[in-house]
């Protein structure tokens, strides 16, 4: 078989590979942008199209498949699906109501900040999965709309996602393709997720928080809640967060211990599951591990695959070089413009269209302006990208997974947010965080 | 044989969907029973009322919806709003209120059929003849009851 992967591919009816990758290409994009068919499936097509075109033989849609992406998404998503079960999700959510005495402003600032804070922990779909049922709790025991909180919700989860490398699949896919690693995201953008925070909170406030009222016995009802009580599994609970630490930790130290994020996620939930099952006996141990694989969003992972093998077709067709070098062309090759543009059009393309796709698609091209802007200086459009896609994801419903996931939830929950007046609220807000951040690069690397 | 043989006991009561529902709840609690079956003018099927659904009703929708919250130890025992939710339940009329999504029984049902049927379902199931009016609840017990006379025990 690898004779055969050695010799040069020869593309359907002797078509220009360049033409048919990006037919396919093109297409796949197009049918994941109207959420008409699940996006995993299209994906999975397209990759599958790819290989049976010609593009690519199978061994080289392999090697494009960024296992060090998929590794640590699947390891995380272990982690977090046996934590949550321990109820601490809830019980940080109902401290922080509590602490500021169930007022409604201060419960928004309290339940985005834990939002935030666990979004730049762990992914963002899984923490509003945790913090939207608790929120609604809360909110609908002290007679408020739900609406405000978890517009606030969706807002911090991107932008708490946008701080650290585990944060945002963005992040996890530009750290795995360029070797940045966590403290690299920590130091570059962290400083910066803080400032749009705090800055996201002054309309928050101006437009719902200065208005928001609840009854003295209302209040008193959520001040009655009993945090200790959402613990519902202590010996669990413990487990997980030594893990989640020991994980956080070896993060931080990856660089120095030479070892790859995926690495250190998957030995987590390896360790873990450990933990969870070593005093039980054989059949107690399969339904355990069996929970816990299961609970994996596999939609997701399954996309980036198929994803990856699209974007692996097009670039070994050329067309990302030739994009990369419209790209200098239409800056001219300055790179504070360069740097802008990615900026821009990322955090607008992110608030239109699934964030991830874009990502995969925009690595490639980046990579493939190294030579003209110097190793060192590279770095900075890896930040540009990863401000766009992660913010940018505010910009609509449909700009991150997270944003989809909290509708959805509303929606069963019979308090549904309509797509457009969310996103006229949204967009704006988003573009001010752009600003923001276009002035936080000129004043930082530029 | 069918469900035909099977005498429904006690008979049924059925309320008409503009009843209102604590009518129907009230029912439920002095009869002792757990769903009551509405009937249009015509006499036909048009939903049924229970307990459970009441029930349901007063626990806060971020519990209720799928993937909502799967404890509430922690939200105290909150009878205040369970109370309180109750009384907002006081406008609605049984039609507003009951599921119409059941499985129904016709008369010729075999009685196997009709046990698998019951055991998949978490309430009694409508029976209707063919002329497409209610003739009653089917139980558990009901069903049971014939089996355990039809065995001689």
């Amino acid at each position: 078989m690898h004779g055969a992967a050695a010799t040069a591919t020869q593309v359907l009816f002797g078509l220009s590979p360049l033409l048919v990758s990006l037919a396919i290409f093109v297409l796949t994009y197009a049918i994941i942008v109207t959420e008409r068919i699940n996006r995993a499936i299209v994906a999975l097509l397209g990759a599958g199209l790819m290989i049976f075109s010609g593009v690519l033989h199978q061994s080289e849609a392999f090697a494009g498949i960024d296992l060090n992406t998929i590794g640590l998404l699947t390891g995380m998503m272990v982690i977090v699906a046996i934590t949550q079960k321990s109820g601490v999700f809830q019980y940080v959510a109902v401290v922080a109501a509590k602490a500021v005495k169930a007022d409604p402003w201060g419960l928004m600032v309290m339940l985005s900040v834990v939002t935030a804070l666990f979004s730049a922990l762990l992914d963002n779909v899984t923490t509003v999965l945790l913090v939207a049922p608790v929120t609604l709790l809360i909110t609908d025991a002290l007679k408020l709309k739900p609406y405000p909180y978890l517009f606030a919700l969706i807002f911090a989860s991107n932008i708490g996602g946008s701080a650290t490398l585990i944060g945002d699949p963005p992040n996890i896919m530009i750290g795995s393709a360029t070797g940045l690693g966590f403290n690299d995201f920590l130091f570059n953008l962290a400083p910066l997720a803080l400032v749009v925070f705090i800055l996201t909170l002054i309309p928050l406030y101006l437009i719902w928080g200065r208005k928001l009222y609840a009854a003295p016995e209302d209040r008193a009802q959520v001040m009655a809640f009993d945090a200790d009580k959402a613990i519902t599994d202590p010996r669990l609970l413990k487990q997980s967060l030594a893990v989640i630490a020991l994980v956080i930790l070896g993060f931080m130290l990856a660089h120095v211990i030479g070892q790859e994020p995926a690495t250190i996620a998957m030995f987590g939930a390896a360790l873990l599951l450990l933990l969870r099952v070593w005093d039980q006996n054989g059949e107690d141990q399969s339904h355990q591990v069996q929970r816990g694989f299961a609970e994996v969003e596999w939609v997701t992972i399954f996309f980036f695959v198929g994803l990856f093998v699209v974007v692996a077709g097009v670039e070994k067709a050329g067309a990302l070089k030739m994009l990369a070098q419209q790209l200098m062309e239409l800056t001219g090759g300055d790179f504070a413009a360069t740097t802008f543009i990615i900026l821009w059009v990322s955090a607008t393309a992110s608030a239109l269209v699934d964030n991830i796709p874009f990502v995969a698609t925009m690595i490639p091209v980046i990579h493939s302006m190294a030579p003209s802007f110097g190793a060192g200086n590279i770095n900075t459009l890896w930040w540009s990208l990863a401000l766009g896609a992660c913010l940018g994801g505010n910009g609509s419903l449909v700009g991150a997974s997270a944003n989809l996931v909290v509708a959805g939830f509303a929606e069963r929950a019979g308090q549904p947010i309509r797509f457009l007046p969310f996103m006229l609220m949204a967009f704006p807000l988003m573009l001010g965080s752009i600003a923001v951040s276009s002035v936080y690069l000129w004043l930082r690397y530029l | 044989m069918s469900i035909k043989a099977i005498p429904i006991c006690p008979p049924t009561v059925c309320l008409r969907p503009e009843a209102k529902l604590m009518e129907a709840l009230k029912l439920m609690l002095e009869k002792q029973i757990n769903h009551v079956p509405l009937c249009d003018g015509s006499g036909s099927f048009a939903g049924v009322v229970s307990t459970n659904a009441v029930l349901r009703a007063l626990i806060p929708a971020s519990a209720r919806a799928e993937g909502g919250l799967s404890d509430l130890r922690f939200a105290g025992d909150a009878e205040r709003m369970l109370t309180s939710r109750l009384h907002d339940l006081e406008r609605l009329t049984v039609g507003e209120f009951a599921t119409k999504d059941v499985p129904l029984l016709d008369e010729d049902c075999p009685l196997l059929e009709a046990a698998l049927l019951l055991t998949n379902s978490t309430a009694p199931l409508p029976v209707v003849g063919a002329d497409g009016k209610l003739r009653g609840m089917l139980s558990r017990r009901a069903l049971l009851a014939y089996l355990a006379q039809q065995a001689g025990l």
